[in-house]
Parts: structure tokens; sequence; C-alpha cells
């Protein structure tokens, strides 16, 4: 079931391509420090 | 975007990191970083699933855009903050910087409110009748 998670809670691990292309994990780019995950609607 | 473009400084200060995702195209992506001059990395999600996974899939506007909104991930993944932005209401950059300065529990971050602008619905209404 999709669901948002929510404050205290693991969010789930993703793996989606940057602008070169290159495979980014979740997991990698919240591991030297907290990470801001920013969600926007997108080009118009 | 823009706003967090401007505090990127002051995150990056407290140690952490950004990263923007949504469901365009990477050129598309890409021409936005170059035009914002954005110094954080953007992922592309075309096939919605990351964004259907999370509950944040706005269906009403073209095929499918993610619901803006904004998450503080610790290492481990753990959820220190996660908000959705309203219509009207979203969260300043400002709050995260300060959150991330303090180390703290996101408890209460405080939303600042925007009156939609005249070109925040003519971009409303063409996003509507675009097709992609």
């Amino acid at each position: 079931m999709p669901k948002v998670p929510r404050q205290g809670e693991t969010a789930p691990d993703f793996c989606l391509a940057d602008t070169t292309g290159t495979e980014r994990h979740l997991s990698e780019l919240a591991s030297d420090g907290p990470l801001v995950l920013l969600f926007y609607r997108g080009w118009w | 975007m823009a706003d967090y473009r401007d505090h990127y400084s002051q995150i990056r200060a407290a140690g952490a990191n950004v990263t923007a995702v949504s469901v365009d195209t990477a050129e598309q992506s890409e021409a936005l970083r170059a035009q914002l001059s954005l110094p954080f990395p953007i992922l592309s999600d075309r096939e919605r699933r990351v964004i259907r996974e999370w509950d944040l899939l706005n269906l009403r506007e073209r095929g499918g855009i993610a619901k803006p909104s904004v998450f503080v991930i610790d290492p481990g993944l753990l959820v220190r903050y996660a908000a959705i932005d309203t219509v009207a209401s979203r969260v300043p950059a400002a709050e995260i910087a300060s959150v991330l300065r303090a180390g703290r529990d996101a408890g209460q971050i405080r939303r600042k409110t925007y009156l939609p602008l005249p070109a925040d619905w003519m971009r409303a209404i063409r996003n509507y009748f675009r097709k992609d």
C-alpha cells in the first residue's frame, strides 16, 4: 500500500537516476548526514 | 526550489545535503537546474514509481505529478520531518535550516502562507491543459 513516510518512521529506500544518468540510492544520499528531500511539481 | 537554493549554504553548513525529485526527464531537470542555478541534484521518477510508493502522486495534473513535499531523512533512513505542501502553505527552507542547525526533532516547523499571484493561476491553468 502506498504510504507517506511519517516522522519517526523508516523511509523505504529507492534508487533513481540523476540528470547525468547516475543511479542514486536514498540510503547513499542520506549516509553522511541528514538529507533534505524535495519532491516538486516539475517543469512548466 | 529557489528558496532551498538560497538557503543551500546554511543547510550544508549544518552538515546536511539536498536532493530534489520530480517526474520530469533528465533533460528537463537539467534545464531547470541550469535556469535556477540549483547546486543540488535532481532525480527523475518518470515511471512515478517512488512518487506512487510514497503516496505523493497527484493524478489531477498532466499524467500525474508529485505533490510538493519536504522530508528530512537522517542516516539510516529515519524520517525526522515530513510535510506535504498545500495550495497556500509551504515549509520555508529557513525553517528546515534552523532545525538542521539545532540537530533537533523537527516538531513544530512554522509554515509560511502564500497568496497565489496571477502568474501562479496562469501556470496552473496551463498545467491543467498540458499533455505529455
